[in-house]
């Protein structure tokens, strides 16, 4: 997260804790009581310190509340309370609220009695437009109401368009410098540097949308969407543990040119739906080596040259040094290779193969590497990389055992990645599915305290003949 | 887009809203001439940097003069923003700078890397103006296929007061695919079977992950920070030379085999110029282990091999050591001993030249010792030097030639002894004296040797034991009036060289000189008696013994007197004075 992020989110949150705060007091509490008192001065104390003396636009859009239009990010410690807060809007019929700046000229009064017209609107019969009319019968200027949202949040719209288009250029970039090295001819990674260090600015950003993002597959350009894909995943684990910025842009080259030796493979080994013989096995397991003499004809620096060779060299090489190509000099695999073996095995499993019936769907693939532990992957490392993608990576379809089926889309705390916000599919009456309404799976009954939606089954998006980034990029495209 | 990224709408309308404003005001004419001056200073040090080291006092004071007028502005007007053009510079909707867009003019190296404004902020402090400067001056003009670009490099810095956007300006209409269509409906690709997937492809299913598996323990974040501590400080070459090593002992591909040396050269030069030496000596060693692999089966590998030792072994290749070893510490020195022994033997050329260029003892032995080992492989580049005219480099390499056993070895030290300096001819004769194999007749001519030390070596050599084939020479020599030298202390030196190798058989030739009153001249008698009677001293035989005491009763008193002084010495020596 980036310093402006984490500090939107601690503002954020405790925004949120202070308007719930408030509007709590004031349906208990008499205006001269003191407890109300501090609770509003508590919640404009709250509203100038994240609107920064401009105005602020608080919106709730797919189960997410979103301030100045980015995505807030919740803390553990106000999860129940978030989860309050996303019933109170909608049946009021709100999806957002405007602050302005004049807020700071309103004496106390005014406040509770928006807190109480706030709470009041819940059984009108238009709770938006009687709170108009009440905000102006009562001279509130300082606060707007946003009504139906169909849009989502202008930046996070931008945001997505950004990841889809450096998405695509990013494929185009890894193809270019493939086709130039494979006819011999001078290729500069100018270009991928560039895209590079868009998706590290986009994974610092929002790293569950370029997640989300990993999920695209495509056939025709399988090899390239992988580079991407292992690109992607590297980096955000990356991110995970720590590397700065530079080497974050580092590990994503090694992930875009990590395949490039498979341009040298025949086309019928890289296509062949039976298992390899052992011919095509040897010629197969020489696209590190072949990859590694790809990089050297970069036009790149020795230090560029030096990183990115490791890509092609390690992705298959295990972390107990099996695997291939055979080493001799080389006695340890580097952190950069330790993160593409893993970025790299688990979109390879996840991805479609002529070679086997299905692909893994993700929450699988994540349990077949989690029993090589150890052996070939890094424990600490496949751990951060379990625990960043949950328990149900993002793009994984959840039949709950409410009937319905759930896209993964995100996890709304960091530190929980059990129960995932879900994409309700639903059908789109002609034949195929649509987005729905995005849930948390940590809302619960507020009587019996239980779960409303658990889990019953796992499926890969194939498997509805979806491709989840769809639905992620769907309001960009 | 950096930095800059999240600002860019607002700082996109508020250009909007100053152009739409300028249309009514425009910047007031203080702001302008205060924003061309700016300009004006910014181009002065981008002169500069491009013709001086950036070092150079021209550079420094172009700096402080753009960052004077800099600080100038923020403080009076606050951020300078520029809006960019291929050929101009846009201010405050005006065009403040308009230059052909071309190759190094400053629109158009930042236009061209895709920069749509740049705003220099308030706060900004003349370390970053330089670091930006010198950005600018690297990325003036930029390669064909270059690996990185001008706003890679601002990315990579970080600049806290220098923002910017930049556009998508590599990108056209490239295809894109439809993501609305299931990767499950095409059939057309895939990707042949990888090893984890024959074995998973068995099974489908696996146990869960336990959640309290998935926690980390302290150690394991200790861990993991060390993990990119490490990774983050280390030097890439060393795993980079580890892959290189490794691909060429796995693919044995000719058209692949040489890239990979290519690679490995570039590494090598490097490591010599940053006295990394443990690198370069890594490459050596392996490099033999790799020809040692390559010797039955790859053998059209050999020769490449080999040329790669020839090329690091050359002049061009070792030169950078000349700087690198300014200030070598002792194991330093040990180091580059062990590379530099990996060599081959035609590195004597360099390494020799090198010799007379240091001053430091430790190195001079240290680059002896290795031209040792190098010429013990092969001589020839050795002997080659050996006709360079620098005295005290061939005298040096001559030492060396003196511990090299060999008949090839002994003819260069023999031919050596022709050399005109007497420093090399004594540094070749010693050896050559103590080979024992040595031809005394064809080495005579140093009696004659204008050198005196030379001239008393070759003396003592042949004193050591008695030889006939010493003493016909010398006596031939002392007898026959072959003797060109005519100083006193070399005729005694001959003769007492003659009492130690000589036999009976001088004994009638040092009687006449000791008492005979032959041919000599008389300035000759002297030292010729005092020479015979030495040489009769030093043969201690009966017989010479006889001619002393004969030459004692003489009526001529300097033989007596010789003679008796030779005589008393004798007889103290025996009594133990």
């Amino acid at each position: 997260m980036t310093e402006q992020k984490a500090e939107l989110s601690v503002l954020g949150g405790r925004f949120i804790k202070a308007f719930h705060h408030m509007i709590s007091t004031v349906k208990i509490h008499q205006e001269n009581n003191q407890l109300i008192k501090e609770s509003i001065t508590h919640f404009a104390k709250a509203l100038s310190e994240i609107s920064g003396g401009m105005e602020l636009e608080m919106l709730l859009w797919r189960g997410r509340f979103f301030i100045q239009g980015e995505k807030l990010h919740y803390r553990k410690e106000i999860f129940s309370l978030i989860n309050e807060m996303l019933d109170y809007f909608p049946q009021r019929g709100l999806r957002g609220l405007i602050f302005r700046p004049n807020f700071k000229q309103s004496s106390l009064k005014e406040f509770v009695i928006f807190a109480r017209l706030l709470n009041e609107s819940a059984g009108r019969e238009d709770p938006p437009g009687w709170l108009e009319k009440q905000f102006k019968a009562y001279e509130i200027s300082w606060v707007e109401i946003l009504k139906e949202m169909e849009e989502p949040p202008e930046l996070e719209l931008k945001k997505k368009e950004q990841a889809r288009q450096s998405y695509m250029h990013a494929m185009v970039a890894v193809k270019e410098v493939a086709q130039k090295v494979s006819q011999r001819s001078v290729a500069g990674i100018r270009k991928a540097r560039r895209l590079a260090q868009t998706m590290v600015d986009l994974v610092l950003d929002d790293e569950s949308l370029m997640l989300g993002l990993t999920t695209i597959r495509d056939y025709d350009d399988y090899t390239y969407t992988h580079s991407v894909n292992v690109a992607l995943l590297a980096m955000a684990l990356g991110k995970r543990i720590g590397l700065s910025q530079i080497f974050l842009e580092q590990l994503g080259i090694c992930g875009m040119f990590h395949d490039l030796g498979k341009v040298e493979v025949p086309k019928e080994i890289l296509l062949k739906p039976d298992m390899l013989n052992t011919g095509e096995w040897d010629q197969m397991r020489k696209h590190p080596l072949i990859g590694v003499h790809r990089v050297l004809n970069l036009h790149a620096s020795r230090e560029m040259k030096s990183r990115a060779a490791v890509g092609p060299f390690e992705h298959h090489l295990n972390y107990n040094l099996t695997g291939y190509p055979k080493t001799h000099f080389v006695n340890k695999v580097t952190l950069f290779g330790k993160i593409l073996r893993i970025a790299d095995t688990y979109d390879a499993l996840t991805s479609e193969r002529k070679y086997r019936p299905r692909a893994f769907s993700p929450d699988e693939a994540l349990r077949l590497m989690w029993s090589k532990v150890g052996e070939d992957y890094d424990p600490i490392l496949l751990k951060m990389f379990v625990n960043m993608l949950g328990l149900y990576p993002v793009g994984t379809i959840l039949k709950l055992d409410t009937g319905e089926m759930g896209l993964v889309v995100d996890y709304p705390r960091d530190d929980e990645r059990t129960r995932p916000e879900v994409l309700l599919l639903e059908d789109d009456g002609q034949g195929g599915l649509k987005g729905g309404k995005t849930l948390s799976l940590e809302e619960r009954d507020e009587k019996t305290g239980s779960f409303l939606r658990n889990v019953l089954e796992c499926h890969h998006p194939t498997k509805l003949g979806l491709q989840p980034a769809q639905f992620y990029l769907q309001e960009a495209s | 887009m950096g930095d800059s990224d999240s600002k860019e709408d607002i700082q996109l309308a508020s250009v909007e809203e100053r152009q739409s404003d300028n249309t009514l005001t425009g910047p007031s004419e203080e702001e302008w001439q205060a924003a061309e001056k700016v300009l004006t200073s910014l181009q002065l040090a981008r002169k500069n940097y491009s013709l001086y080291p950036e070092n150079h006092v021209n550079c420094e004071r172009a700096l402080e003069q753009f960052w004077l007028q800099l600080d100038t502005f923020l403080r009076v007007y606050g951020d300078l923003r520029f809006d960019l053009d291929k050929d101009k510079l846009i201010f405050q909707g005006e065009v403040i700078l308009s230059e052909p867009p071309e190759e190094g003019n400053l629109p158009f190296t930042l236009f061209r890397d895709g920069i749509q404004w740049l705003e220099l902020q308030r706060g900004i402090d003349s370390d970053e103006v330089e670091q930006f400067l010198r950005l600018l001056n690297r990325y003036r003009v930029l390669s064909a296929e270059p690996e990185g670009d001008l706003v890679t490099a601002l990315w990579e810095a970080k600049f806290p007061h220098i923002q910017y956007y930049v556009a998508d300006m590599f990108w056209g209409a490239e295809p894109e695919f439809d993501l609305t269509v299931s990767p499950g409906a095409a059939e057309e690709d895939g990707e042949a079977v990888e090893e984890e997937d024959k074995e998973s492809a068995k099974s489908e299913c696996f146990p869960p992950i336990e959640q309290s598996a998935l926690k980390m323990t302290p150690e394991e974040e200790a861990e993991l920070r060390e993990m990119v501590r490490t990774e983050e400080k280390r030097d890439p070459v060393v795993e980079y030379l580890d892959i290189l090593l490794d691909s060429l002992m796995e693919l044995r591909e000719k058209e692949n085999f040489v890239p990979v040396l290519e690679s490995l050269e570039d590494v090598f030069h490097d490591s010599l110029a940053r006295k990394q030496f443990e690198v370069t000596l890594k490459i050596l060693k392996s490099l033999h282990f790799v020809r040692k692999t390559c010797a039955t089966e790859t053998t059209w590998a050999l020769p490449l091999i080999d040329n790669f030792f020839l090329t690091a072994s050359s002049a061009k290749s070792l030169r950078p050591l000349q700087t690198a070893w300014l200030d070598m510490d002792t194991d330093e020195i040990s180091q580059i001993k062990q590379v530099l022994i990996l060599l081959q033997p035609e590195a004597i050329q360099t390494l020799g030249a090198m010799l007379i260029e240091t001053s430091s003892l430790a190195l001079q032995k240290m680059l002896l010792e290795v031209i040792l080992v190098l010429a013990h492989r092969d001589v020839k580049p050795l002997e080659t030097m050996l006709a360079r005219p620098e005295e005290e480099l061939v005298q040096k390499l001559v030492y060396v030639l003196g511990r090299i056993d060999g008949e090839r070895s002994t003819q260069i030290l023999a031919k050596m002894i022709h050399h005109p300096s007497p420093r090399v001819r004594h540094e070749a004769l010693k050896p050559l004296l103590n080979r024992g194999t040595i031809d005394v007749k064809g080495l005579f001519h140093l009696i004659e040797d204008k050198n005196d030390a030379i001239r008393r070596l070759f003396l003592r050599y042949m004193g050591q034991e008695r030889n006939k084939v010493s003493e016909t020479l010398l006596l031939e020599y002392l007898e026959e009036g072959k003797m060109k030298r005519s100083d006193d202390e070399h005729i005694i030196a001959c003769f007492r060289t003659l009492g130690r190798c000589g036999s009976q058989r001088s004994i009638p030739f040092l009687k006449k000189m000791l008492l005979g009153r032959g041919w000599l001249p008389s300035f000759k008698k002297t030292s010729y008696r005092q020479g015979a009677a030495f040489a009769l001293q030093s043969m201690g035989t009966e017989e010479s013994r006889e001619v002393l005491q004969e030459a004692s009763k003489s009526l001529f008193p300097s033989v007596k007197g010789i003679a008796r002084k030779i005589l008393e010495g004798q007889a103290k020596q025996r009594q133990g004075y």
